[in-house]
């Protein structure tokens, strides 16, 4: 996958590329920081997120989602102290 | 660093010199569960353990800490501690405030942990899978609420439970981390504040070097002590106002129920039994009945010799 970072927080991924790991039916979950953005490019192309969450999300789906949510958020967060010893 | 640096806790100093004389040999150490309570030194000891461990080529190994409050997630800790430091590499990780790992790291620990004849463990997350070879990696924990860790995972590490500091370890400590002379006096008197805690014994330390160089003195007596104590605002016993409160709460009525005395002292039930109940029971100053909370003898005399 060919990546290119443009930003300290960001990196670009190619579209095809995305492609080769997903199927046109498959379902990703998002960040709801990021809901509003996505949700306002795609309400140009005429696209609503509401629908498909609607149907989606029982409650069971609701707490995976938060956990996944949770996992990709928390990546960075991890406090650690590196120790040498060497005389 | 080495023990001999360490005022106190003499068995688990033997224990552990014990453990280490056989990784300098085997190359194998026990994964250490270190247990006390705040202010003990669990993280020092355990700090000062993981400098003498040497890897394969003699040379002391790298010692990771992660404070496990900011571990959130099983992801995390396999891409941002396991794939960076522990893939290929001989290391020693050290979990601070253990009680805190997630529930999905603890489980993953007892796969990582699983003693076998190998020595050796794998644990696929996702695509990864790494290799845990304990000649190469040491898990320490370190926590003062072992209750909350699981029980599983407690059998697979080497309990090392630090014992209670005397007032003269207490008494070293301060002395140690002064470069002035203090009376044999003055230092009786500060070993009665220090609540058995080490840490506290340090930071003493501190503010009395702090008042001797503000002062311009070389040495420190026990009129020098009043003087430091009335600055400070230091009670007998190294009570804080709040624990004192409660007893003069307690001395009003025969017994008090926890929630009268949290209405009384604006503080939680809980918070009144975690920080505030424990200490004064240690010093015979309360007892807990089953009907209620109570002022002991000992409690009326110290509130007595306050006034």
């Amino acid at each position: 996958m060919q990546k290119k970072p443009v930003h300290k927080r960001h990196v670009v991924i190619k579209m095809s590329d995305l492609n080769k790991m997903f199927k046109e039916n498959d379902v990703i979950p998002i960040p709801k920081g990021f809901v509003k953005d996505i949700a306002y490019m795609l309400s140009v192309h005429g696209v609503s997120l509401e629908e498909l969450n609607k149907e989606m999300v029982s409650v069971d789906e609701a707490e995976t989602e938060s956990e996944v949510v949770a996992d990709i958020v928390s990546e960075v967060k991890v406090q650690i102290t590196e120790t040498s010893f060497e005389d | 660093m080495s023990f001999d640096k360490i005022i106190g806790q003499e068995k688990v100093k033997s224990k552990l010199s014990f453990y280490l004389e056989g990784q300098h040999k085997t190359l194998l150490s026990p994964h250490l569960l270190f247990v006390a309570p705040r202010g003990s030194g669990k993280t020092l000891l355990a700090q000062t353990y993981a400098s003498q461990l040497l890897n394969s080529e003699g040379k002391k190994r790298k010692l990771i800490t992660i404070n496990c409050s900011t571990l959130t997630s099983l992801k995390a800790f396999i891409n941002d501690v396991c794939i960076p430091y522990v893939s290929g590499k001989e290391v020693t990780i050290l979990f601070d405030e253990a009680s805190e790992i997630p529930s999905n790291i603890r489980m993953a620990m007892l796969t990582i942990l699983n003693p076998n004849k190998e020595n050796k463990n794998e644990f696929t997350y996702d695509d990864v899978t790494i290799e845990f070879d304990y000649k190469k990696v040491t898990f320490l924990f370190a926590t003062t609420e072992a209750h909350k860790i699981f029980h599983a995972l407690i059998d697979r590490l080497e309990r090392i439970d630090l014992e209670e500091y005397s007032n003269e370890d207490l008494g070293m400590i301060v002395q140690k981390n002064i470069n002035s002379l203090i009376s044999s006096e003055a230092m009786k008197e500060v070993k009665q504040v220090l609540r058995g805690n080490a840490r506290k014994a340090t930071q003493m330390a501190n503010h009395i070097s702090l008042y001797l160089g503000s002062y311009d003195k070389k040495s420190f007596d026990i009129k020098d002590w009043h003087d430091f104590q009335s600055k400070l605002g230091i009670n007998p016993l190294g009570l804080n106002p709040m624990e004192i409160k409660i007893l003069k709460v307690l001395r009003e009525r025969p017994l008090t129920t926890l929630t009268n005395l949290s209405a009384k002292t604006q503080m939680s039930r809980q918070s009144l039994q975690r920080d505030a109940e424990s200490y004064l029971q240690k010093l015979n100053l309360m007892e807990i009945l089953a009907t209620g909370r109570k002022i002991t003898h000992h409690g009326r005399q110290y509130l007595e010799s306050l006034k």
